[in-house]
C-alpha cells in the first residue's frame, strides 16, 4: 500500500517537474518546427536565439532596470527580429544561391558560431543572474513550485495554443501549411512565400526568445545555453515528426516528463544520455525516410 | 620551443580528423559531425587504460582500437541508412553522449577533475616530444598518400559515385551499405586512434577538451580547403589552425587582455568563413577538379591576393580609425575610402 | 534470362496500382510493355528490380541452371544476378567524367574494395577498349569530359547499364529526352546485344513505332493488370488495346 503511493506520488512529481522544466522546450521545439516545416532544414542557429533572448532580457532587466515582467515582450519581441534578419540575410540568400538542404545545415552551425562567439566578444562568457521578481511559493499536490514557474507556464501554454490555432484554424496557418507542403502550388495559387516566410521566421525566433528568457530565469543566462538546449530541441520535434507543429508539441511534453522521471532516479546528465541514446535509436528505426 | 613542438604536434592530428572527415564527407557524403566524440572516445579510453588499468601505452592503444572498431562499427550500423540530415543528427547526438558520459563516469574518467598522466609510448629524455612529432609526421603522410591514392583508384570513383547517387549506383549491382561501412569505421576508426595519440600531446584530460567546437574546426578546415579535392583537408587546416593557433599565437604580438579574446575571435571567424564559403564557393578553396600539380600554384596565388587584402584591410582600418587630418586630405583625390555602411549591400 | 512474376501487387495507402496474376518477362528477346499513364508500368520494373517493396507476390529468376526467388535479395544483389535497369527520369554521378562513370559501373566489386588502394594503378585493357569502342558510336559533345546535357546524362544511363552486360536489360522510357537517332542507335546496339545471346530486353516506352519495329512480343498494361500480350501483331488487332490505349 505504502509503495503504492510512493509510486503515486513519483507519477505525480515527474508530470509536475517536467511540464514545469519543458515548458521553455515546448517553446523552443514548436518555433524551431515551424522554420523546418516551413524551409525543410534543420536549423542549428535557431538555438542561438533561445541565448540571445535571455541576454536581451538581461540588457532590459539588468542595464535599463526595468522589472523582469517588463522586459518578457519587448526581449522576445527583439528575437524575432533577429530571426528575421538571419533568414533575410543569410538563409534566404543562401536557399536562392542553391545551397542544399545538407549544407544548410552547416551553415546554420556557422551562424550560431558567429552568433555565440560574437557575444562572447561583446558581453564576455561570464553567467549572468536575471533580477527575479519577488517570488511566492505554492504547494500543489504535495509538490512545492513558485509563482515564477507558473506564470511561465501560464505563459507558454498560452503562446503554445496560440500558435497551435494560427496554424491549424486560420488563412495565416492554411498558407503556412501550403506552402510546406506544396510551395509550387501555393505561390500559383497566389500565396506570397517571402512574406509568409518572414512572419514565420518572426514567430518561430519570438518563441526562442521566450523558451530563453524563462530558461534563464529558472536557471541562469551564458552564452552556452542556446547551444546546450538546440540538442534537445532537434530531437524532440524529430521525435514528435518534424514539420508537425501538433507533434512537437506532444513530444516536447513527454520529452519534458521523461526527463524529469530519469531525473528523479538518476542523475540529470543520464537523463540527457538516455533521452540522446534513444533519439539515435528512433532515428535508426525511422530508417532512410525523412526526417 | 617545446610549446611550439606541441602545437604543431596538435595541428598534425587535426591534419589526421581532417583527412578522415574527407573520406567520410568529401568522398561519401556522410555528414558525422561528431568528429569530436570519436577523438574524445579514443583520447579518454587511452588515459583510462593508462592510468586506471596501468598498461603500457602498446597494450593501451591495441585496447583502444579494438574499443574503437567496435563503437565505430555501432554507430555506422545506426547511421548510415539514414538521410544524410538525420545522420548529422545522429552523429552529433553521439559526441554529446560521449561527453555527458566523461563527465558522469567518474569512478573510470574522474570526471571534471581531470585525468593524468599519460605517459609516450617511450621517454628518451628531452628529445621525446620531437620523437613523437616524427612518429605523428609519418603517419599523418601516410593518411595524406592513401587519401591520393584512393581518389585515383577503382574505389574512390566508387566512393564518390556513392555519394553523387546511392541508388543509382545500388542499381549497378554496387553494395553501396557495406562499402560506405568500410570506409566510414575506418575513418571513425583513424579520428579515435588519433585521438588516442594526442593523450600524451596533452598529458593531462579534462571533459572541457571535449566541445563541439573540435569538430566544427575541423569541419571548417576541410570546407574551406575544399571538400572533395583530395589535398583540401590538409590546405585547409594549414589556413585555419595553421595561421590562427600557430602563427597568430607564436609571432603575434599580442597583449594578455587579447590573448583571453583571440580563442572567442578565432571561431567568430571560423563561423563567418564557413558561412562565406558555403555561400559563395561552395566547393571551397581548391574545386574537386584542380589537378594535384596545380595546387602549390593556387596557394601562393591564394596566399598573395589574400596579403594583399588583408594590407588593404589594414589600410582602411588605419584611415578609418585614426584619421590623420594631413594625410587623408593629401589623399582624398584618388582614393574613397569604403563606408561602413557599405558592407550590407 | 527470364523473370516470372505470381500474384504480384503493390499496393499504396490501400490502393492497390499493381496486380499482376501470372507473367513472365525477358523470355523473347526484346520485348515491349506499354499502356497508359498510370498505368503502372514504371512500378511494375521497379517491384521486378527490388527498388519497390512489392505489398505480396513472388519474382523468380529462371536462367539455365538457377531458379530461385528475388523477394529476399536486395535490389543490388538483383543486379547482380543480372537484372539491370535504365531510369526514366535523368540520374546521373555529376562528379565522374563520361569514362570514369562507365569504369565504375563495368569494374567487378573486387577490383573495387579497399586493396585496390595499393595496387599498381589497374587500367584494365580489355574495359579501356569496350569503352572506346562504345564511345565512338555515339556523338558525345566532350567524351573525356563530363555529360553535360540532359540528353547526354540520359545516353550514358543507357550505356552505363550496357556495359555491366546485363542478362535483362530493363529499359523505362529511353526515347525521352533522347533525339531521334541517337535512339535508333542505341536500339541497334541493344539488338546487336540480344541477336548475340548476351542479354534479352524489357522496353517500356510511349513511342508506339520504335515498339513495333523493335519488339518480338509485347504486354499491354491496364490499371495495374496485363489485360493482352502476344506478338505486336496481335497486340495491334486486340479490341481492348485500340479502345484503353491507342485513341480510337
Amino acid at each position: 500500500m505504502i509503495e503504492g503511493e510512493q509510486f503515486l506520488s513519483f507519477i505525480i512529481d515527474a508530470i509536475f517537474i517536467g511540464v514545469l522544466q519543458a515548458s521553455p522546450l515546448i517553446l523552443a521545439a514548436m518555433g524551431f518546427t515551424l522554420i523546418y516545416y516551413l524551409n525543410g532544414f534543420i536549423n542549428f542557429g535557431y538555438g542561438e536565439g533561445i541565448t540571445y533572448g535571455a541576454y536581451f532580457a538581461s540588457l532590459l532587466n539588468l542595464t535599463f532596470g526595468f522589472s523582469f515582467y517588463v522586459s518578457i515582450l519587448p526581449a522576445a519581441l527583439m528575437t524575432g527580429g533577429l530571426s528575421v534578419l538571419t533568414y533575410l540575410y543569410v538563409f534566404r540568400p543562401a536557399i536562392q544561391r542553391g545551397v542544399k538542404p545538407s549544407e544548410l545545415i552547416i551553415l546554420s552551425v556557422g551562424l550560431s558560431f558567429v552568433l555565440r562567439y560574437g557575444l562572447i566578444l561583446v558581453v564576455g562568457a561570464e553567467n549572468v543572474f536575471l533580477d527575479e521578481p519577488p517570488i511566492a511559493f505554492f504547494t500543489f499536490a504535495g509538490t512545492g513550485a513558485t509563482s515564477l514557474q507558473f506564470i511561465a507556464l501560464i505563459l507558454v501554454f498560452t503562446f503554445a495554443f496560440n500558435l497551435y490555432w494560427v496554424i491549424y484554424h486560420t488563412g495565416f496557418g492554411e498558407k503556412v501549411r501550403g506552402l510546406a507542403d506544396n510551395p509550387d502550388l501555393a505561390q500559383v495559387s497566389g500565396i506570397n512565400p517571402h512574406r509568409v516566410s518572414i512572419y514565420v521566421w518572426f514567430i518561430a525566433g519570438s518563441a526562442a526568445g521566450l523558451a530563453g528568457i524563462f530558461q534563464g530565469v529558472f536557471a541562469l543566462v551564458n552564452p552556452l545555453m542556446g547551444w546546450n538546449l538546440i540538442l534537445i530541441t532537434v530531437m524532440v520535434s524529430i521525435i514528435g515528426g518534424v514539420g508537425s507543429v501538433r507533434g512537437a508539441l506532444f513530444a516536447a511534453v513527454v520529452a519534458g516528463i521523461l526527463t524529469a522521471a530519469i531525473t528523479l532516479i538518476t542523475k540529470p546528465l543520464y537523463a540527457e544520455v538516455a533521452l540522446l541514446a534513444a533519439f539515435i535509436v528512433i532515428l535508426w528505426r525511422r530508417g532512410p525516410k525523412v526526417v | 620551443m617545446a610549446y611550439f613542438i606541441f602545437s604543431l604536434s596538435l595541428l598534425l592530428i587535426y591534419l589526421g580528423l581532417a583527412l578522415a572527415l574527407h573520406v567520410q564527407f568529401g568522398m561519401l557524403g556522410v555528414a558525422n559531425f561528431g568528429v569530436v566524440g570519436f577523438w574524445g572516445l579514443g583520447m579518454y579510453a587511452m588515459a583510462v587504460f593508462q592510468v586506471q588499468l596501468d598498461l603500457s601505452f602498446v597494450d593501451a592503444f591495441v585496447l583502444v582500437t579494438v574499443l574503437s572498431l567496435a563503437i565505430s562499427w555501432l554507430i555506422g550500423w545506426l547511421v548510415l541508412r539514414l538521410d544524410p540530415q538525420a545522420t548529422l543528427c545522429a552523429t552529433i547526438a553521439f559526441a554529446a553522449i560521449v561527453a555527458l558520459l566523461i563527465v558522469t563516469e567518474k569512478w573510470m574518467t574522474m570526471g571534471v577533475v581531470g585525468i593524468g598522466t599519460i605517459r609516450y609510448p617511450l621517454r628518451i629524455g628531452d628529445g621525446t616530444e620531437y620523437l613523437y612529432f616524427a612518429v605523428l609526421v609519418a603517419l599523418v603522410v601516410g593518411l595524406q598518400m592513401l587519401v591520393l591514392r584512393l581518389h585515383k583508384s577503382p574505389t574512390g570513383r566508387l566512393l564518390q559515385a556513392i555519394r553523387d547517387n546511392e541508388e543509382l549506383c545500388a542499381s549497378l549491382g554496387k553494395d553501396t551499405i557495406r562499402v560506405k561501412m568500410f570506409w566510414f569505421v575506418g575513418a571513425s576508426v583513424a579520428m579515435c586512434l588519433l585521438g588516442a595519440l594526442s593523450a600524451p600531446l596533452n598529458q593531462f584530460l579534462t571533459p572541457n577538451m571535449i566541445v563541439p567546437s573540435v569538430t566544427f574546426a575541423v569541419w571548417i578546415a576541410l570546407v574551406l580547403g575544399g571538400k572533395e579535392h583530395a589535398l583540401g583537408a590538409t590546405v585547409g587546416v594549414f589556413v585555419t589552425f595553421g595561421v590562427f593557433d600557430i602563427l597568430i599565437e607564436t609571432y603575434a604580438p599580442v597583449s594578455p587582455e587579447l590573448a583571453v579574446v583571440v580563442p572567442n575571435l578565432k571561431l567568430f571567424l571560423y563561423g563567418l568563413l564557413l558561412m562565406a564559403v558555403l555561400v559563395y564557393r561552395p566547393t571551397g578553396f581548391l574545386a574537386p577538379t584542380t589537378p594535384p600539380e596545380e595546387v602549390w600554384s593556387r596557394i601562393k596565388s591564394g596566399a598573395i591576393t589574400s596579403f594583399a587584402a588583408a594590407q588593404s584591410g589594414v589600410k582602411t582600418l588605419q584611415a578609418t580609425v585614426n584619421p590623420k587630418p594631413k594625410s587623408s586630405q593629401d589623399d582624398k583625390p584618388d582614393t574613397t575610402p569604403s563606408e561602413p555602411g557599405d558592407d550590407k549591400t | 534470362m527470364k523473370l516470372s512474376a505470381t500474384g504480384l501487387t503493390k499496393s499504396y495507402t490501400g490502393h492497390t496500382v499493381l496486380d499482376i496474376a501470372n507473367a513472365s518477362f525477358g523470355g523473347h528477346g526484346v520485348e515491349g510493355l506499354i499502356g497508359p499513364n498510370g498505368a503502372g508500368k514504371s512500378t511494375l520494373l521497379g517491384c521486378l528490380t527490388r527498388r519497390i517493396e512489392a505489398t505480396t507476390g513472388d519474382v523468380c529468376v529462371d536462367d539455365e541452371d538457377v531458379s530461385q526467388s528475388l523477394m529476399s535479395m536486395q535490389s543490388f544483389e538483383v543486379a547482380r544476378l543480372g537484372v539491370i535497369k535504365t531510369n526514366q527520369r535523368i540520374q546521373n554521378f555529376d562528379s565522374l567524367t563520361i569514362r570514369d562513370s562507365l569504369r565504375m559501373a563495368a569494374t567487378p566489386p573486387e577490383r573495387q574494395d579497399w586493396r585496390s588502394v595499393w595496387r599498381a594503378p589497374p587500367v584494365d585493357e580489355e574495359l579501356e577498349t569496350e569503352i572506346d569502342a562504345l564511345l565512338s558510336r555515339f556523338p558525345f559533345s566532350d567524351p573525356k569530359g563530363y555529360a553535360n546535357s540532359g540528353g547526354e546524362k540520359k545516353l550514358l544511363d543507357i550505356l552505363r547499364c550496357i556495359i555491366v552486360k546485363p542478362k535483362l536489360l530493363l529499359m523505362d522510357e529511353p526515347t525521352a529526352g533522347l533525339p531521334d537517332e541517337i535512339t535508333q542507335d542505341v536500339m541497334k546496339l541493344v539488338q546487336e546485344k540480344v541477336d548475340a545471346g548476351d542479354m534479352t530486353v524489357v522496353i517500356i516506352e510511349h513511342d508506339l513505332d520504335l515498339i513495333w519495329s523493335n519488339c518480338s512480343y509485347v504486354h499491354f498494361l491496364s490499371e495495374g493488370a496485363i489485360l493482352f500480350e502476344g506478338t505486336p501483331d496481335a497486340v495491334k488487332k486486340n479490341r481492348v488495346v485500340a479502345e484503353k490505349y491507342m485513341g480510337v
